[in-house]
């Protein structure tokens, strides 16, 4: 089949489980939420499946095609780790072009291409000032929206998010879902978005994975019929997760988080 | 800014010469000659061509020295610093190298290589590689894995993986490697010439000093330093600069 096809049978860590009969699948394009506690294992499982820890029982396979070579990962990966990772001795711009120089002969291009491209994304998530910034003078949140236009840089076609707008304060965290939205309807990637926010999660995705505690399966998958475009603090929402509350209630105890806010958006020196 | 930088360095030199001319008045000796006549000195070694001749065969032997012993030292300390078994292995050895006198790698070097300049090289780079290997070796065991991690995600080629992901995170030890690399390898390559050849500013310190010529030794020396301290205002700081603007 096209798309992904998830199975952990098992995965430990520090001789820990953490991850038992884990199993789900995925359409190229669809949006999917994982949600669940803190601390049971979601970036774990997003290193499973992007080929970065390759320790474990089970397989994941992505267009039919089973696990990578080990330290492989899928071509075409987007990724956006729970922290910017940015490169702090690239400017902005360099940071994003970076991961042009890829293996893959589908995402070579040439130099000026290269550049053009990264200025057009940069710009879209709104750093077009800022292109030859170093990382450590731009905000968390600028870091983020760096982080999110590389990961497009490479025209993904799986993306992987883990918490990416976390500890964000709340307009900065909506503009920032905003652009992702945005790019991903353009370019129409299988996204998995972490998070421990189901408000979040509902406001984003197609459909939401919930992860119980450890070790983590999939306990539910959930499909959300909302209309785009959803706002996170809307009624709409609101009402879902009510609905979801009053329905699960014993499985979405201790799901739902409001995030906390404690970075801003403007600069810092 | 720049400017004044450059003002507080000349000026400290010129403190250090007023006071040796200070010293050199007040000793009135044959044993500290006075700046002149050092200047003198120098410039006579130089019109006779001798100097410069030395002086290059000095130059030449370091700079082999120094690129051996820093390109064995980055491969060697590299690997140690990635691979804990392989630290282990080595470690011992390395203790070893850190600790044995010069005198003694260079005795051995010349009764084993014969009196050449292979020899000479290799006795020079022995003595500086255990030293670039402990610094590398640091700076490879803090490399960030999370930032290599990055790469291997977005497929990097190993080669732009290394260039920007991997070496940037040592650019400050190996700076630091090179650095006190050429610090040492000066002075050893010295001790080399003086043992067992027949030119290079050793040699001719060594010669003068058998006449008790100390003008001219004092001579070779400076012409020593403004080498140095050309190749560190020339090529080390403007190469540090731009390695580390990102932090500024």
């Amino acid at each position: 089949m096209t798309g992904l096809e998830v199975r952990i049978d098992e995965k430990r860590f520090n001789g820990k489980v953490v991850l038992r009969g884990l199993e789900f699948t995925a359409r190229p394009g669809e949006f999917l939420a994982l949600v669940g506690p803190s601390g049971t294992g979601k970036s774990t499982l997003l290193n499973l499946i992007s080929g970065l820890d390759h320790n474990f029982t089970g397989s994941v396979s992505w267009d039919g095609e089973t696990l990578y070579m080990p330290g492989e990962s899928p071509s075409q990966l987007g990724m956006m780790f729970q922290e910017p990772r940015l490169m702090p001795w690239l400017s902005t711009l360099d940071n994003v072009r970076l991961v042009s120089q890829s293996r893959d002969a589908s995402v070579v291009r040439n130099e000026s291409q290269v550049t053009a491209r990264a200025v057009e994304l940069l710009r879209e998530v709104g750093l077009g000032d800022n292109l030859n910034t170093w990382p450590g003078q731009l905000s968390g949140g600028m870091q983020r929206r760096a982080a999110l236009a590389r990961a497009f840089m490479v025209s993904p076609r799986l993306l992987l998010l883990d918490e990416p707008f976390v500890s964000l304060d709340m307009p900065t965290g909506n503009r920032l879902r905003e652009s992702l939205l945005a790019l991903c309807q353009r370019q129409r990637p299988l996204v998995l978005y972490v998070t421990h926010d189901l408000r979040e999660a509902l406001a984003v995705a197609d459909r939401v994975l919930f992860l119980s505690g450890p070790p983590a399966r999939v306990i539910l998958d959930y499909r959300v019929e909302l209309a785009h475009p959803r706002q996170l603090e809307g009624p709409a929402v609101a009402q879902l997760q009510q609905t979801l509350s009053a329905q699960y209630p014993d499985l979405l105890s201790g799901l739902i988080e409001i995030s906390l806010s404690s970075e801003g958006d403007s600069p810092q020196h | 800014m720049k400017s004044r930088n450059w003002l507080l360095r000349t000026a400290s030199l010129l403190v250090l010469v007023a006071l040796w001319w200070i010293a050199a008045l007040i000793a009135d000796s044959f044993v500290l000659p006075s700046p002149q006549e050092v200047l003198l000195s120098f410039w006579l070694h130089t019109l006779s061509g001798e100097l410069p001749y030395h002086l290059a065969a000095t130059l030449g032997r370091v700079a082999v020295s120094f690129l051996l012993a820093m390109s064995i030292g980055v491969a060697i300390g590299i690997f140690m610093g990635r691979h804990r078994r392989l630290d282990i292995a080595l470690d011992g050895a390395l203790v070893l190298g850190l600790n044995i006198p010069a005198l003694v790698t260079i005795v051995l070097c010349y009764i084993w290589f014969g009196l050449t300049d292979v020899a000479a090289v290799i006795a020079v780079a022995l003595n500086k590689i255990p030293t670039v290997i402990v610094t590398v070796r640091e700076g490879a065991r803090a490399v960030d894995k999370r930032l290599l991690e990055v790469a291997q995600a977005y497929r990097l080629t190993r080669l732009h993986t290394l260039r920007k992901i991997y070496l940037p995170q040592l650019y400050p030890y190996l700076m630091a490697a090179a650095r006190s690399g050429l610090a040492l390898i000066w002075k050893i390559v010295l001790v080399v010439e003086l043992l067992g050849r027949s030119n290079g500013v050793g040699f001719q310190l060594h010669t003068y000093y058998q006449f008790f010529d100390i003008t001219s030794i004092l001579a070779y020396t400076l012409a020593f330093a403004g080498v140095v301290l050309l190749i560190e205002a020339a090529l080390m700081r403007p190469v540090e600069n731009r390695l580390t603007r990102w932090r500024q």
